[in-house]
């Protein structure tokens, strides 16, 4: 359908951008911002998106004249046919010349007076690089009536970041990918799924029919770090402070005990480990002293035992999700051990093929990979630096959720090769995120900032070019996090009086 | 080394030039202190009835206007917008004309309605006739009127408005009868046809038909009350000798407050003045007046034509449209159907661009119609 005509402003048409007055009549909204639109030229079909429009009329160009005109309380338009006078100009930023399939940058301006169209939607998600079938789909495109079909690869084999300002949508943006990749059937092909939840809030996957067979939920204090796959680098992960000499007899000690568990022994805890360390021969007592003080130190965290659990290769499954529940543990010592821990056992098995393709979602990823800080306080961000860097070559891969991407660490930031941007207002997070990616414009960095709840940026891998998408609602129950406040007061109160009634009926 | 000495310009250094500016000043000021004295002597006539004076068609020199309500009315305005431009071997000529119908209902806009269009293509003129400047312009200025004059014509033939309102005069005001240029001269004689088509189907179709003139530079008013008026008070001659040097809206301007209008008075003494005597026993009929519709803008000068029998009852009922139609900006006393025919008629620089540009594109380089002026290098 045509909306427009292109015409010539400052600087414009441009291989860059051009202008149009909008034609089209009839009720309604004729043309939005960020809507998409297209134009012929020599070079071929240009398509553009819409970063801007503006209204003029002559009659309110002069405020002195409004107000003089206005001054008797009766409008403008009861003395002037103002409104037929009003026109509005969009200004469009060009994407690219759809040549043969294939997306190419324009290098020629469309001429002024040229037409500017609809784009149907069939050619729309061929330029925008979606799949009109199958894929990963996460909602609709804004102003378009057209559902966002991301090509599984292309959305996750790099990594997928989603960042956004606490309650615009990040959770169920991710709970609504998850569900995507749990509704696939095994001729499609069936990721894993791992979800590092934070705060709780995946539970409620577990809890619907369509999925509940397809999630398991590890509560995070049962969460176990199996000693035995525990390396010396990785107890040198968790205690960074470790001297290289106490490393070096920590790896002897270990090397024991493997060889005794190989010998019929059975695996090993963390407590055998300090007893062999006690009783080591020719070891230097300060040394050996401070080397217990180390494993003591980790003893304490109640997280090791004699082997994972969950077991990793038995529980991480095609077409399943793995919830580790870690709501429950307040020490973010602890919470990143196991996530490094996890990350480490996952990645292993996924190179030695013990474990399908799988996407690991960190909620609060800022927590787990930290920008910036010691080695003492991002325990797990090396392990996960590592996925963010190999992952893809072994279908590995990371859906980071983050409310604060300033402090996610750049190495990983980086290594996304999709951004999901909801609503962003703090202007570091927005500077931090424009430099990440250079398809986010001025234009649309200002968009984000002004994103409903629930309406989502996508850039990079899984799309030709930046789109807006209102994500679709997640299909699993509302987390506690999706009460009210009156909600949550109310909740309290029941339980507060129960308990009392319960103290009562007992005396 | 360049120099900026301007020789033989009237600003030689800054002091004469403050010299020049205050002696300016000084005139002006006087010239205002006596308008105003003969006008407070004219408004003491206020509400002092006249016997019959020669121009003058009613017996009240001033009188007060009742604003239309505007209950249910409809009022055409028409004005024509002009480019021009002088080429090498011929001269162009840009111009458009549209009447804009407003319906007010209750005092309120509701309905717009524009002939031909609200935005008609400009119709083209090129001129190969070799005109002097003077006889070019000329010739621009009867093309823009006649576009104009054709337009209400067409509307009035229409009918279905009440009230037609030209932007300007309802007369051409031709003194000269151009016997050198054939060219001229048909085209006047177009004009004077048009504007009797004009007024002819005003008449038959019962359409009150005027003009309202911007910045007028009329002094009729004041030459009939020279005549025979100013005699009658103690006024010194100093006094009286400005009036030799003032406009009607000069003066007019200390006299008549909102919503106040002069008496109608004849367009000409004789209907045999040079400028009426092309229109046969129209210009009779072309009367005229001074209204003002807000506080902060000069009286504007209203023309119109009427039959003898009823001079004073149509000059009523256009000043009660006018005023109703110019009263909504304090400092600018238009009314709104001619405001909005200007801003849609006129014309901008680029559309005579486009054209000369395409005769160029279309021309050998040899026969570039640009004259030199046009085509510096620098």
């Amino acid at each position: 359908m045509e909306i427009g005509t292109v015409i010539v402003d400052e600087d414009s048409p441009s291989p860059g951008s051009f202008s149009f007055v909008v034609t089209c009549d009839g009720s309604g909204i004729p043309v939005r911002q960020g809507q998409f639109v297209k134009v012929e030229t020599e070079e071929g079909l240009v398509m553009a998106f819409v970063i801007n429009l503006v209204k003029t009329n002559r009659y309110f160009m002069r405020a002195e004249s409004v107000r003089e005109y206005e001054r008797r309380g009766k409008p403008l338009t009861s003395i002037f046919p103002a409104d037929r006078w009003e026109y509005l100009v969009a200004r469009a930023q060009v994407l690219g010349v759809v040549k043969e399939q294939v997306l190419e940058r324009c290098t020629f301006p469309p001429s002024p007076g040229q037409r500017v169209l609809t784009v149907e939607n069939e050619k729309l998600a061929q330029f925008l690089g979606l799949r009109l079938n199958g894929g990963v789909e996460i909602g609709r495109l804004r102003h378009h009536d057209l559902m966002v079909r991301l090509d599984l690869t292309k959305l996750l084999r790099k990594h997928v970041a989603v960042l956004a300002m606490s309650g615009s949508g990040k959770s169920n943006f991710a709970t609504v990918v998850v569900e995507e990749l749990l509704a696939r059937s095994a001729e499609q092909g069936r990721p894993a799924v791992i979800i590092v939840d934070v705060h709780g809030e995946y539970g409620g996957l577990a809890n619907q029919t369509t999925y509940s067979d397809k999630v398991v939920v590890v509560n995070g204090d049962d969460i176990r770090i199996g000693v035995p796959n525990l390396s010396a680098y990785q107890f040198k992960e968790f205690l960074p402070d470790i001297s290289g000499v106490q490393l070096r007899e920590l790896q002897k000690v270990l090397e024991e005990l493997r060889s005794e568990m190989r010998s019929g022994k059975g695996p090993f805890g963390l407590e055998d480990v300090i007893s062999k360390v006690e009783v080591e021969e020719g070891l230097n007592k300060q040394l050996q002293q401070a080397l217990i003080g180390w494993l003591n130190d980790l003893q304490f965290l109640g997280i090791f035992d004699h082997a994972d659990n969950p077991n990793w290769e038995h529980a991480v499954l095609p077409g399943r999700a793995l919830v580790l529940d870690l709501s429950g543990i307040t020490s973010l010592r602890r919470k990143q051990m196991i996530v490094a821990h996890a990350a480490r056992r996952l990645f292993q098995a996924r190179k030695r093929n013990q474990v399908p393709p799988f996407v690991l979602c960190l909620e609060e990823a800022q927590q787990f990979c930290p920008s910036g800080e010691s080695k003492e306080a991002a325990i797990s961000r090396s392990a996960l630096e590592m996925i963010a860097r190999e992952g893809r070559k072994f279908y590995a891969s990371l859906m980071l959720i983050s409310q604060r991407p300033v402090r996610l660490s750049t190495t990983v930031l980086s290594q996304a090769g999709t951004n999901v941007i909801l609503r962003i207002t703090n202007p570091y997070d927005l500077e931090h995120i424009k430099q990440s990616s250079e398809a986010i414009t001025k234009e649309v960095a200002e968009m984000i900032s002004t994103l409903p709840v629930g309406e989502a940026l996508i850039v990079g891998e899984a799309v030709n070019c930046p789109i807006f998408v209102r994500v679709k609602q997640k299909r699993s129950q509302f987390s506690s996090h999706g009460l009210s406040m009156e909600e949550a007061l109310m909740k309290f109160e029941k339980m507060n009086s129960r308990e009392e009634e319960d103290a009562k009926a007992f005396m | 080394m360049v120099s900026f000495e301007k020789s033989g310009g009237v600003f030689v250094d800054s002091l004469t030039l403050e010299l020049a500016l205050k002696k300016m000043i000084e005139r002006i000021m006087d010239q205002e202190a006596r308008r105003k004295r003969v006008s407070e002597a004219l408004a003491r006539l206020r509400e002092i009835g006249l016997n019959a004076m020669n121009g003058i068609a009613e017996k009240a020199i001033i009188k007060e206007v009742e604003m239309d309500p505007l209950f249910d009315v409809r009022v055409c305005g028409v004005d024509g917008g002009l480019l021009d431009q002088q080429l090498h071997g011929f001269d162009l000529i840009l111009v458009r004309a549209l009447a804009a119908i407003f319906h007010y209902r209750r005092a309120v806009l509701c309905g717009a309605e524009y002939l031909p269009s609200e935005m008609p293509p400009p119709k083209l003129i090129d001129v190969a006739e070799p005109l002097d400047f003077w006889e070019f312009q000329v010739l621009a200025g009867m093309e823009r009127q006649l576009a104009e004059v054709e337009i209400a014509a067409q509307v009035a033939e229409r009918g279905g408005v009440e009230a037609i309102l030209l932007d300007g005069s309802i007369v051409p005001q031709y003194v000269e009868r151009f016997p050198r240029s054939s060219l001229l001269l048909e085209c006047y004689r177009n004009l004077i046809r048009a504007y009797i088509g004009l007024y002819q189907n005003c008449a038959e179709g019962g359409i009150l038909l005027a003009g309202a003139v911007k910045d007028s530079r009329g002094a009729r008013f004041v030459e009939i009350l020279k005549k025979d008026f100013f005699g009658k008070f103690n006024l010194g001659k100093e006094d009286l000798l400005i009036l030799d040097k003032t406009r009607d809206t000069a003066l007019l301007n200390h006299v008549l407050g909102v919503g106040e209008r002069t008496s109608a008075f004849t367009y000409a003494e004789k209907s045999t003045n040079y400028v009426l005597s092309d229109l046969g026993g129209w210009g009779a009929r072309i009367y005229g007046f001074y209204i003002r519709t807000v506080p902060f803008d000069r009286p504007l000068r209203a023309e119109f034509l009427s039959g003898a029998e009823n001079v004073a009852e149509t000059a009523d009922r256009v000043a009660s449209l006018i005023y109703a139609l110019s009263s909504h900006h304090e400092g600018f006393g238009l009314p709104s159907v001619i405001v909005e025919a200007d801003a849609c008629a006129r014309l901008a620089e680029e559309d005579l661009s486009l054209v000369r540009d395409s005769i160029s594109a279309r021309l050998e380089p040899a026969l570039f119609p640009d004259l030199r002026r046009e085509r510096r290098p620098f």
